[in-house]
């Protein structure tokens, strides 16, 4: 008799999962030895379910803003469309901003992606390495002219997300339970995510931080982010972005230029 | 004069009841934990982690390196695991008889469910290779858990117990008896729970799982158990367990509850229940254990 292909009835176990149109594969059997479909559907329902459940775990704000029905129709396209490449289940859910970017029907819900985009990076920030705290007393007598070529060491736990929605506020009533009434949807808006200590912490500031925060986040200097800050807005005031980024906790230090940390 | 023996008894620790288990202290021996979990690289996840092991001792229990592959372990994972385990020095390091991850051509699929294997000489040959990879990796050694599962395989050529005592005879490893998985697969698979747990290779076992299971119904309409992990241990399920103490003695015991988790009070009393059961069935009394 022929040894059975074990290497490929795993592979026609892990298709089936995913194909609930064909049929459950011909060695699965019951005790019997009929061939047992509903008792194959299990499987094909626990994988299906166990995805839908870890993106709704995820995605918390999405989930309330579309409601549990629409919620699990879009989750479950995903998960057939994106199963997890990697037993990390922590960080399933990677291109799911994207694919609501792209599916057809998502997009009765403009802002949901960038809902998502937060969400995903509020978990990379939880997971993410710990960090350290800002000491004031390490700029404290930094001359004016070291601290503006200093660059910017950020906390690991740190993300931000640009949207041309008000996704801040949308995610903020979504976990608050509560509804988008009164909320101006033309204003666009960034949300810093950060860890500094136990929570993962979220706020809102203006969009026209977006060209600076980029330089500084790509290792630029203070004066050279400005600068290039400055050429298409020439009020941009880097102070306040600073304080903004020291309120959350995404400033570890500053990197002074002479490589030394003050 | 011989200390008497106290009753090991965990839980598989939830988030969410981590500020009750640092106010309370509850009076256990040890916390589980999905090893997948706590691969991220900092956070909440490895503080309360590093709380718990202060007072407790630690079991990493894995449910992702998918050793029933027929494709080669996933390395990576593995090299993730092994760092896990060297950080914390687990009492307890535990994994499936199951696959997972499935290696396609274009890239790695993972299905995050603990899926069968079919028991032939082609599959025990794999498995023991990868269980002896993994103790050789780790340089310890490896409870493997007996599975819950829902299908046969056309192509079986032993039973469960067979190639669980081929397993443990040639690896060396020791078993968690997961004795909910029992009761599920006998019904399941139309077999006798007590004349497995009978030939199941007891002396090896290092850790008794409990858990909660539902109920659906197969192709013909029996009733078919599902590995649920949300809700309280049956009735059946504790009666197998009071044969298995009787038998074996004082094992380390965990509660297992995945999913609709309850409130850590509902949860402690599964775990209580567990000791008090241990201490009847093995002839200890509670003030002689706790003294
Ligand atoms: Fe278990």
């Amino acid at each position: 008799m022929r040894s059975p292909n074990f290497r490929n009835d795993q592979t026609s176990f892990a298709r089936a999962l995913f194909h609930p149109d064909e049929e459950s594969p011909a060695n699965l059997v019951d005790p019997s030895g009929a061939h047992a479909p509903k008792r194959f559907g299990v499987y094909r329902n626990n994988v299906v379910v166990s995805l839908i459940d870890n993106l709704a775990s995820t995605f918390p704000a999405c989930h309330s803003l579309v409601g549990e029905e629409f919620f699990r129709a879009l989750a479950r396209e995903y998960a057939l469309n994106f199963p997890p490449s990697s037993p990390l289940m922590i960080y399933y859910g990677d291109e799911f901003s994207q694919f609501l970017n792209q599916f057809k029907p998502a997009q009765q819900v403009p802002f949901l992606a960038d809902i998502a985009d937060i969400e995903y990076k509020r978990v990379k920030s939880y997971h993410a390495a710990d960090g350290q705290r800002f000491n004031p007393a390490s700029i404290a007598d930094a001359p004016q002219d070291t601290l503006d070529s200093a660059k910017l060491k950020l906390h690991p736990s740190f993300y931000w997300s640009l949207s041309r929605f008000p996704a801040y506020q949308i995610y903020a009533r979504a976990q608050a339970g509560k509804t988008l009434e009164g909320i101006s949807f033309d204003e666009a808006e960034i949300t810093l995510i950060c860890r500094p200590e136990w929570d993962v912490q979220t706020q809102s500031i203006s969009p026209n931080n977006k060209t600076a925060l980029t330089a500084l986040a790509a290792g630029f200097s203070l004066s050279t982010s400005v600068e290039i800050a400055q050429k298409s807005d020439p009020e941009f005031d880097l102070q306040a972005l600073l304080t903004q980024l020291l309120a959350i906790g995404a400033i570890e230090r500053f990197k002074f230029k002479s490589g030394a940390t003050k | 004069m011989t200390k008497a023996q106290t009753p090991e008894i965990g839980v598989g620790f939830k988030p969410e009841h981590f500020a009750n288990i640092a106010n309370d202290k509850p009076n256990l021996s040890f916390f589980e934990v999905h090893a997948e979990n706590y691969m991220g690289d900092g956070g909440p996840p490895h503080a309360m982690l590093r709380a718990l092991d202060e007072n407790y001792d630690l079991s990493i229990h894995g449910v992702g390196l998918s050793i029933g592959s027929d494709g080669p372990l996933d390395r990576p994972h593995l090299m993730r695991l092994k760092k896990l385990v060297d950080r914390y020095q687990p009492k307890l390091v535990s994994e499936h008889l199951a696959w997972s991850s499935h290696d396609t051509e274009r890239n790695m699929l993972f299905l995050n469910d603990l899926l069968p294997i079919p028991y032939t000489q082609r599959t025990l040959n794999r498995v023991v290779e990868h269980v002896d990879q993994i103790q050789e990796t780790l340089g310890r050694t490896l409870l493997m858990e007996n599975p819950s599962t829902y299908v046969a395989f056309s192509e079986t050529e032993m039973d469960e117990i067979s190639f669980i005592t081929e397993m443990q005879k040639r690896t060396d490893c020791r078993l968690i008896l997961d004795v909910n998985n029992v009761h599920i697969s006998a019904n399941n698979q139309k077999l006798d729970a007590y004349q497995y747990l009978d030939r199941f290779p007891l002396h090896a076992v290092g850790e008794i799982h409990l858990a909660g299971h539902a109920t659906d119904t197969d192709d013909d309409d029996a009733p078919l158990l599902i590995d649920s992990h949300d809700r309280p241990v049956a009735p059946p399920v504790w009666d197998l367990y009071r044969y298995v103490v009787k038998k074996v003695g004082i094992r380390p015991t965990l509660i297992e509850w995945d999913n609709d988790v309850p409130d850590w009070p509902t949860l402690y009393a599964e775990a209580v229940a567990a000791r008090e059961t241990m201490l009847t069935q093995t002839g200890e009394t509670s003030a002689h254990a706790l003294a």
